[in-house]
């Protein structure tokens, strides 16, 4: 499977999760995620963090449907775990496909496959490139906040003005430097490196699709 | 410091500039947004034991919102808040949010909604378009709460507060403050016209 196909197959996962209502169906998504984790080796890494975040959205969605549903104690309890395990499937899923995608090589297969604009594909890439050093201008420039006593919180217009500044700026520099070292936008371009979508790669999508189909509209899992 | 022309002279294609900048925007709101985390995380603390999970995420969806008017806004261009959303929505799933590939959908869905609110004014009065963003932005991420946050299975009450507080804090940060942010913008004169 190349990476334009992973993202259509997880694209298209959690789009039918969110109508589905089965939670056994969930649970096998769930498992299915945590092996993926465990075949690439990151499930020491992201196991327990993605426990923790999961915490509170998955108890928070089971109590609200719980008190607050429609349909008598059965009916609710089912939804109550439909929507936790609702929450587990996107968060292991949406883990599981993070661990194995590479973003330089997803957004250069997403510019052979589905021809995505090379302006996009490079922007993003040079964009993604800062996140450290915006991390930090951030942190800066609520240091400056606080040295003249002004706390700026996120509801703050001046915070994310002077983020926005910072973009400007960062933004004409990088598209300069990228057009001085030879990108020229909506030029044709010839890759070094091919991610061509394999025919295996479809019939895996197509198998878990119509496993899923199976499972809702068939076996009608509980 | 010089002046930046913001927006280049098309009207619909993209430059690469632009796209640099909105995808360090989305960057730099990510980056923002996780100072809400502590709040978010208190917030939740309190509601999930009163079952109302729910109002802790209406009340903090206006700030995911943002992108996509201030898109619009800014570049003035048909498509700009779509676009401009799923490139934050990128920069939030890249910077690690836990929600990872979900976000460009929800990301899609708000931006469509945002979008809206422009479309109405036929992308001529580009205030009257922020403030029916607002609304769209409201009316179509609900819809999609519907199914995917299983709205339908709660009562009637239920279903109007939600869209009460959700309005409320997507007109205040996606709205309001998209409004405060582009003033100061313009009032620092850093942007050609």
């Amino acid at each position: 499977m190349n990476e334009t196909q992973k993202l259509l197959l997880v694209l298209l996962i959690s789009f039918e999760i969110a109508f589905t209502k089965s939670v056994y169906l969930n649970l096998i998504l769930i498992v299915m995620s945590l092996l993926i984790l465990l075949i690439t080796g990151n499930f020491a890494k992201n196991f327990a963090r993605l426990l923790i975040v999961s915490i509170l959205p998955a108890i928070g969605s089971f109590t609200s449907f719980y008190f607050f549903g429609t349909g008598n104690k059965e009916q609710r309890v089912h939804f109550a775990f439909v929507m936790t395990t609702r929450v587990g499937v996107y968060i292991f899923l949406g883990a599981a496909f993070i661990s194995t995608m590479v973003l330089y090589k997803l957004l250069r297969s997403l510019e052979q496959n589905v021809k995505m604009s090379a302006t996009f594909v490079y922007g993003i890439l040079g964009a993604f490139s800062f996140i450290p050093k915006i991390i930090h201008a951030v942190k800066t420039i609520r240091a400056v906040g606080m040295m003249r006593g002004e706390v700026l919180h996120f509801w703050s217009p001046k915070l994310y003005f002077k983020a926005i500044t910072q973009s400007l700026v960062w933004s004409n520099n990088l598209a300069m430097a990228m057009t001085s070292h030879g990108f020229e936008e909506g030029e044709k371009r010839s890759y070094y490196e091919r991610f061509p979508a394999k025919f295996g790669g479809w019939m895996i999508i197509l198998i878990v699709m119509l496993f899923i189909q199976y499972c809702v509209f068939i076996l009608r899992l509980w | 410091m010089e002046q930046l022309e913001i927006s280049s002279e098309s009207k619909v294609r993209w430059s690469l500039r632009e796209v640099i900048l909105m995808a360090l925007i989305g960057i730099a709101f990510g980056v923002i947004y996780f100072i809400m985390d502590p709040i978010y995380t208190a917030l939740d603390a309190v509601l999930v034991p009163l079952g109302l999970h729910q109002y802790t995420i209406a009340i903090t969806i206006g700030p995911w919102m943002m992108a996509a008017p201030l898109s619009s806004y800014l570049l003035r261009r048909m498509g700009a808040g779509l676009i401009g959303e799923l490139l934050g929505a990128t920069g939030e799933a890249l910077l690690g949010g836990y929600w990872g590939v979900a976000t460009l959908i929800s990301g899609f869905i708000q931006g469509i909604g945002s979008e809206l609110g422009f479309t109405l004014t036929g992308y001529k009065n580009w205030k009257t378009g922020l403030i029916l963003s607002t609304l769209t932005g409201t009316i179509v991420t609900f819809v999609w709460s519907l199914f995917h946050d299983g709205y339908l299975q709660f009562g009637i009450s239920m279903l109007i507060g939600l869209f009460i507080v959700r309005w409320i804090s997507i007109a205040f940060f996606a709205g309001l403050l998209v409004y405060w942010i582009v003033n100061l913008l313009e009032k620092s004169k850093l942007l050609k016209k």
